[in-house]
């Protein structure tokens, strides 16, 4: 049976709802950034360091050719009057879910894709509110009269997830785009490989070298050559380009556990200070039990790496005696770990992860009394913690060389590029991660 | 650019069908009145969740923190008008 699929993409999605929050700043190429950008050598009071990177551009500052990621510096050259925004991580977050809860209305196949896109499955709920088309348009008059006028998307209407992905990226901003089945290959010969969600630049050119340049050519090639290139991946890409794409819409809900989870931290200067080094590996760990225990888990493999001043990456794992989601443990396991990489090149970012993951009450009881008062040590932290505020009640280790909390408790902002200073999530898939998922 | 205050203040809010709104506020010794209500949304904290309020009134835009908690009021910044 054929389905309807509709992809919804918030546009400039940042810094559109940091120009719906203030009107003095809509119209304006604006770029959003982290708080750290202010602290990096180099900034100003309201002007960033030129280290810093433009985490998320407005549409008017896209017109003039400024781009995610781009650093600050080079931005202001082709803009000259872009103005500086610091993030409101907290705003994203709360608008995020009042827009997934707006999609929801009109399909219980909700698939959460990022932070500002989500595919819904409308084959068998349209029929109630007028089609397609209408499911569209009340999805956006709802957005203007909920969140904002100033909120936009683009939404993207066809029979599978990818191909309408792909419609919702023809018009940018406000667009609605039908790619009816029939229109596939038409649409497909226009646009490069790279703009299909799955084709990376880097899986083009392997493509370019064997000789696909189209989607036209990647119908056609003979389909055993293409699995061995590039393994399944290759044959999915194929239906695709054919106009077969039956991936299913993964409701929120049914999302299969995660993996592994992980923390990552940019240091606001590279240092080769081991205090300050393990300071940090130290918060690390404990953001990562703590989420581990948030979400019942325990694991039984860690992984520390670290990224130097020159770029260079160097990793270290190692299988731990139990399962665990206690911070100490993974401490100590992780300090083994990187403490050959410290000391000589300066370390620029620090990375933990928790992997081979449980569900806490699959796994034994801890034997040892030790271990077992450990455990409810966590246990009392992380009430008073959800009680009063993440880290209120903290090991004494983390009370110094560490930057201060934001104002008044905030949780520490949590920057959405990886370049930037600050704390990052590493889990790509943000319908896993429990603060996105719809609560 | 955006200049942090989290100054506790004093705020004239409607409440209507659950909603709560802010009317008016006094700052620096002058009362404003809110213009328009640009975007609201919630922060949770601990056991608490603030309501956060962007509005703009003669000046600039501010934004303002509720805590129904203990049913207080903070300027938590303003963006002050060129
Ligand atoms: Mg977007």
């Amino acid at each position: 049976m054929n389905r309807t699929i509709l992809h919804v993409d918030m546009n400039s999605y940042f810094a559109s709802v940091e120009q719906q929050a203030n009107p003095l700043l809509r119209g304006k190429a604006i770029a959003v950034s982290g708080p750290g950008a202010l602290r990096l050598p180099g900034s100003t009071p309201g002007n960033p360091s030129p280290r810093s990177v433009v985490a998320a551009a407005s549409i008017e500052a896209k017109a003039r050719g400024v781009k995610t990621a781009m650093p600050y510096f080079m931005a202001k050259q082709i803009c000259p009057e872009l103005i500086f925004v610091v993030c409101h991580p907290e705003r994203y977050h709360d608008v995020t879910q009042r827009f997934l809860r707006i999609f929801e209305r009109y399909s219980p196949l909700m698939e959460i894709f990022s932070m500002d896109e989500a595919f819904l499955d409308i084959t068998d709920t349209q029929q109630y509110f007028g089609g397609a088309v209408a499911v569209a348009q009340r999805i956006k008059a709802d957005l203007r009269c909920e969140v904002g006028n100033w909120v936009r998307c683009s939404i993207g209407i066809a029979s599978g997830k990818i191909l309408a992905k792909l419609a919702s990226e023809l018009k940018k901003p406000d667009g609605l785009v039908v790619l009816q089945d029939k229109d596939v290959a038409q649409t497909l010969a226009k646009v490069p490989l790279t703009d299909l969600c799955g084709i990376a630049h880097h899986t083009a050119a392997h493509m370019r070298a064997v000789g696909i340049t189209t989607f036209a050519e990647l119908a056609a090639y003979p389909t055993g050559a293409l699995k061995k290139e590039f393994g399944v991946r290759g044959v999915e890409l194929q239906a695709i380009a054919r106009g077969q794409d039956y991936a299913p819409v993964v409701p929120y809900n049914k999302v299969p556990p995660r993996k592994s989870i992980g923390h990552a931290y940019t240091l606001p200067f590279n240092s080769t200070d081991p205090k300050k080094v393990l300071g940090v590996l130290m918060r690390l760990c404990e953001q990562v039990a703590r989420r581990a225990r948030d979400d019942g888990m325990v694991g039984e493999q860690v992984s520390a790496g670290v990224r130097f001043g020159n770029m260079r990456f160097a990793y270290n794992h190692e299988r731990l005696d139990s399962f665990t989601n206690n911070a100490r443990v993974l401490y100590r396991a992780c300090e083994k770990l990187i403490l050959p990489f410290i000391g000589k090149t300066p370390v620029r970012l620090l990375t933990v992860t928790l992997h081979r993951l449980a569900f806490g009450k699959q796994v034994q009881l801890p034997l040892w009394v030790g271990e077992r008062s450990q455990r409810q040590l966590d246990t009392a932290v992380d009430e008073v913690n959800d009680r009063y505020g993440e880290f209120i009640v903290r090991r004494a280790s983390l009370h110094h060389g560490l930057e201060p909390r934001a104002k008044d408790g905030r949780r520490s902002p949590e920057v959405p590029t990886s370049r930037d200073e600050g704390w990052h999530k590493q889990s790509p898939g943000y319908a896993m991660n429990k603060r996105i998922a719809l609560k | 650019m955006e200049e942090l205050l989290s100054e506790p203040v004093d705020v004239i809010a409607t409440f209507k069908e659950r909603v709560v709104t802010p009317r008016r506020f006094r700052w620096q010794g002058r009362v404003l009145t809110v213009k328009t209500l640009n975007l609201t949304y919630r922060v949770k904290n601990g056991g608490a969740t603030y309501r956060y309020f962007s509005v703009s009134a003669p000046g600039g835009t501010y934004l303002l923190r509720f805590d129904p908690l203990d049913l207080s009021w903070l300027l938590e910044s303003v963006y002050p008008e060129e």
